[in-house]
């Protein structure tokens, strides 16, 4: 068994990273282009001239659907990588600071009291994007005041983050369950299909600024990725080997703040992405973060691409939330990630 | 080099360490000894820069170690402290790479310095092993490996300037290793390096050292070569043990036995 995994990797280490995620998230590409209550066959697919019925679906319909899943997955993998990089625990996720709890928040005030605020009925042009600028805001808010509540004597202290995300979660939860005792029949469905994560609404015009929005952020972060790694030596070794640490911590806990709060505004709660694939990253090609933050980018995309086809084909001509299928993959790779830290005495 | 003078050190009311002078020359292999809580490590982090001192200063080189550009400074002064996890499977190799981290080197010379310095340890067969499953010493032999690249990234010979802090870095070594490291940092002060290094093993450190610095309850008890150590009772007072001072049967420097 230990000399198939040992000749696995070898294979594995042979083939370029890249080139290997890029063929899975290519083929992953192409068969949730294919699948769906519609049928299209895999020549449709690959056909770029002409014009038919399948082209239409998959230009307005499949193909802004698989980018956003793409871009979804991919920003909430590479937060996962830097909160593990970050809190040097291989158990953090975007969740645990709470600004997806505080983005959610704010959602569900918009559901409940949305309809009272005069100014967001006249302003037509605004209302498909209202729930997305709720959630940026709430994200924004969330991570400010845990950012404030972390820093002791001008430090930023990862325990003091890890114990503020605690409490603003417990806050959000409160809050998002009052909401749901308040609100009406129809706006607690719209507050409970939110909150399980969905992509059904993704349109063109949402995936150019999601990609407008992320891009800047990704090529920063792999530019800085070397200096993610000296954070796995300590704090106090980091600035030993020039780091200006507490500087550094900073940007990445705004990066991480913009980038969850971004994926919560167009997509909802959708788990377990950001602790599952960094993970996945560093069993196959290791633990260094210049391979693992750009590859956790790329196996977030296929990985998000995937659950979102299996939420849209399991119950046809409905769907699944897609937060419910990450949520019951992730939950049990979660456990067992758990019990084998426990087992290797960690 | 490093010139420390009426170094003072106060946590919240608890006085740390209090009023310490000293000088570490260029070549000097400075030993700091003392009891368990004696202010060995805090003296450590006060002078590497990590904790600010309440009293005194610190000079590095004619220059106050606050005025020095973070990354200048880890291009000439290392420290290895007694924090040795890391929480990912990271390699040997890459490991002892982030020692290289305040240079730019290309691949090939980064290759070079990272394979010079593991051979240096005795570590170099290990190089893809995954550090976390190595020995407590083993991991201590690589860590001492990333502190050593710093310092050594060009591969110079002349290594005046160049400062290294190391805190009890035999603690987990046998023997035949504790002998190993210390010979090595013998040749790199030969060369001009200059090393700070907390140890607890009293006899290593008058064979080794070229100066002592004793501390009780962060004040200096002891600060001179260790042979003027000869015939006095300072390590019996100090440490508050029964022990027999003999003579090293090859040098003329004093070692200590337990009584029984």
């Amino acid at each position: 068994m230990s000399e198939l995994v040992q000749s696995l990797t070898k294979v594995r280490q042979s083939i370029s990273p890249y080139l290997y995620l890029f063929i899975l998230l290519g083929g992953i590409s192409v068969w949730a282009l294919t699948q769906g209550a519609y049928q299209i066959s895999w020549f449709s697919v690959l056909q770029t001239t002409g014009y038919s019925l399948d082209q239409d679906i998959i230009m307005d319909v499949r193909l802004p659907r698989l980018l956003m899943a793409m871009l979804v997955g991919t920003t909430l993998a590479v937060s996962g990588a830097l909160m593990q990089a970050l809190f040097r625990n291989p158990l953090a996720d975007p969740g645990l600071l709470g600004i997806a709890a505080g983005a959610s928040v704010a959602v569900g005030l918009l559901i409940v009291f949305g309809e009272h605020w005069q100014f967001l009925q006249q302003v037509e042009w605004l209302k498909p994007y209202t729930s997305s600028f709720a959630a940026f805001i709430g994200a924004t808010i969330t991570c400010s005041v845990i950012f404030r509540l972390s820093k002791n004597q001008g430090k930023v202290s990862v325990l003091h983050l890890l114990l503020a995300g605690i409490a603003i979660n417990a806050i959000a939860g409160s809050a998002t369950g009052l909401l749901t005792y308040i609100s009406s029949d129809e706006q607690l469905r719209a507050l409970t299909f939110w909150a399980m994560g969905n992509l059904g609404g993704a349109r063109w015009e949402h995936v150019f600024t999601l990609a407008s929005l992320l891009s800047p952020m990704l090529i920063f972060l792999v530019i800085k990725s070397q200096q993610l790694n000296l954070l796995l030596l300590g704090e106090e070794e980091a600035r030993y080997l020039g780091l200006d640490v507490e500087r550094f911590k900073g940007q990445i806990v705004l990066v991480v703040a913009l980038l969850v709060g971004v994926a919560v505004a167009f997509s909802g709660l959708i788990g377990f992405i950001g602790l599952m694939v960094p993970h996945l990253v560093r069993m196959m090609f290791g633990s260094d973060n210049r391979l693992v933050v750009p590859c956790s980018a790329i196996l977030g995309a296929a990985l998000l691409t995937s659950a979102d086809t299996v939420a849209r084909i399991l119950v046809i001509p409905a769907e699944l939330p897609v937060g419910l299928v990450t949520s019951l993959l992730g939950g049990p790779f979660f456990l067992w990630l758990l019990m084998r830290n426990i087992k290797g005495g960690q | 080099m490093l010139k420390v003078t009426q170094l003072s050190y106060q946590h919240q009311r608890d006085t740390l360490l209090s009023d310490i002078t000293f000088d570490l020359l260029a070549g000097e292999l400075l030993v700091v000894l003392g009891p368990n809580g004696a202010g060995k490590s805090t003296l450590l982090k006060c002078c590497a820069g990590t904790l600010k001192p309440s009293q005194g200063s610190i000079h590095l080189n004619n220059t106050t170690l606050e005025q020095w550009p973070l990354n200048e400074l880890a291009q000439s002064r290392a420290v290895l402290t007694q924090q040795l996890s890391i929480p990912f499977a990271l390699r040997v190799h890459e490991v002892v790479s982030l020692g290289l981290s305040p240079w730019s080197l290309t691949i090939k010379e980064q290759d070079k310095a990272i394979t010079d310095v593991l051979n240096m340890v005795g570590m170099a067969h290990f190089s893809d092993r995954v550090f976390n499953s190595l020995s407590g010493g083993e991991q201590q032999r690589v860590q001492l490996a990333r502190v050593l690249v710093q310092l050594l990234a060009h591969g110079e010979q002349d290594l005046t300037g160049k400062l290294l802090f190391l805190d009890e870095p035999i603690s987990a070594l046998d023997l035949q290793q504790q002998q190993i490291v210390m010979r090595l940092l013998k040749t790199m002060t030969e060369r001009g390096m200059s090393i700070f290094c907390v140890l607890h093993d009293l006899n290593l450190a008058t064979l080794y050292a070229d100066t002592l610095l004793i501390i009780e309850r962060g004040e200096t008890v002891y600060y001179a070569t260790p042979s003027k150590m000869h015939h006095t009772s300072v390590v019996e007072n100090t440490y508050k043990a029964d022990l027999i001072q003999i003579d090293h049967s090859e040098k003329p420097l004093p070692q200590w036995q337990f009584r029984h």
